[in-house]
């Protein structure tokens, strides 16, 4: 699958996950809305993947963008198990702990790429990967902080 | 023609039945002078995992006749909806706050300038009514406000009965009740407010407040709640407020909503689309 089709893909997978964990159907208002919605996710991943492999070569980058199966099949079985389960909500803490399961993989993924189409040693691999990580869950942490509102429960947390 | 080919028919076949299935009425209300409404609803961009106009379309699903909009701290969600024209008259959208403190959630419903999370609670509540809106206190368990004056209980245009939450925690259910019965003492036109508290998974609706009021519109909603004229609704066919506006609501009652999405043909629709987009994940 070439690069644009690849992160067309993925938006489309968190398009039609979210609609479903929110409505329980899917239209294509709902499809379109969620797939243009969140196809920032595909682009800030574009971004972090030149940081990892250092340079904007497509075909790597093609590689790169492959190592979204994990958390892409998270999502559609999440989306799933909202459609099955008679009260989806009284599960979602545990559905949202097995995130767990494509963080490892993902990570798994990324060191396996590193050391096969970038030729890196596994140190190196390791080095990559861990700062590709780190600017990932920062991205990830800032969106929670927009969304949430991070600090007052910190605050909470620590008795202010 | 390759399996994954398949799957994407499979996929676009499955979304356009189910948008053909799908019927949400935007007619608004006639004549009626009881509204459904769900004061306590979140967003994308935001921890919703819905934008603001297919909220409004799940609204008009699930038979509700407003909504507000309560991001944390922040109203991005509205103001892109707006910013792109695609929020229709109904139902009723509301822009508002879930304004998010260490101390207290409070829903600030009918507010455009977000209100000061570093505020005390009676200082919030007048800046809330400064600008028109009311203000609700969120799922007010013991652990989630601790930090509240008997001044701002007095300010307080309504208190969340109704919550999720309380789903197989009954000790949650009385304490939002004891919360609700302690301030009305000082309040006594403290309105009873159910809540979905809509991020997603949990349906839309769940848990609604009931308003009787004088006009269908924004104003004519928040008028209701700041004079108590409202029936808090929920988990099932639980209802809470003063006696005569319970029975006014029983007439115009809609059926109580289960706790997921049911069993219906866009569920199986919805799961064959995303069978097929499985697949074609796993063949990429």
């Amino acid at each position: 699958m070439h690069l644009v089709s690849r992160m067309a893909l993925i938006a489309l997978v968190i398009g039609a996950s979210t609609a479903v964990v929110g409505t329980g159907r899917l239209t294509w208002s709902l499809v379109v809305s969620g797939t243009l919605l969140w196809s920032v996710v595909p682009l800030l991943q574009l971004l972090s993947g030149v940081l990892l492999i250092r340079r904007a070569d497509r075909q790597a980058l093609d590689g790169y963008f492959s190592t979204h199966r994990s958390w892409s099949m998270w999502l559609l079985a999440g989306a799933a198990a909202v459609l099955v389960l008679p009260d989806p909500g009284g599960a979602l803490m545990f559905l949202a702990a097995t995130a767990v399961v494509p963080i490892i993989l993902t990570a798994r993924a990324l060191a396996a790429f590193c050391r096969d189409s970038l030729g890196l040693s596994r140190a190196s691999a390791r080095r990559r990967v861990g700062l590709h990580q780190v600017v990932t869950y920062a991205v990830v942490l800032a969106y929670a902080d927009f969304a949430v509102a991070l600090m007052p429960r910190i605050l909470a947390l620590v008795g202010k | 023609m390759t399996v994954r080919f398949i799957a994407g028919i499979v996929f676009a076949l499955a979304v356009m039945a189910g948008t053909l299935t799908d019927r949400p009425s935007k007619a608004g209300p006639v004549g009626t002078t009881v509204l459904a409404g769900d004061f306590h609803v979140h967003a994308a961009p935001g921890d919703g995992v819905l934008p603001v106009w297919e909220i409004q379309s799940e609204a008009a699903r699930r038979g509700l006749d407003v909504v507000a909009i309560t991001n944390h701290n922040q109203n991005a969600a509205t103001r892109m909806a707006r910013a792109l024209g695609f929020v229709d008259p109904y139902p009723i959208v509301i822009p508002s706050q879930e304004l998010t403190t260490s101390g207290f959630h409070m829903a600030a419903i009918g507010v455009s300038e977000m209100i000061d999370w570093r505020l005390p609670a009676s200082a919030a509540i007048a800046a809330i009514h400064a600008q028109g809106g009311v203000a609700i206190a969120a799922h007010p368990i013991q652990k989630s406000w601790v930090d509240v004056s008997a001044a701002a209980l007095r300010m307080l245009d309504g208190s969340e009965v109704s919550h999720p939450m309380i789903r197989g925690h009954a000790p949650l259910g009385a304490e939002l009740l004891a919360f609700f019965q302690h301030t009305r003492t000082v309040n006594p036109d403290l309105a009873p407010i159910g809540s979905s508290d809509f991020h997603g998974a949990t349906p839309l609706g769940l848990c609604r407040t009931y308003l009787i009021v004088d006009e269908v519109s924004r104003a004519g909603v928040l008028d209701a709640i700041r004079r108590g004229r409202t029936v808090a609704s929920g988990p099932g066919d639980r209802l809470v407020g003063d006696d005569a506006h319970v029975e006014a609501v029983r007439a115009h009652l809609r059926r109580p909503q289960a706790p997921g999405f049911g069993y219906t043909v866009s569920t199986w629709l919805a799961l064959g689309a995303i069978l097929a987009l499985g697949v074609i994940v796993v063949l990429d």
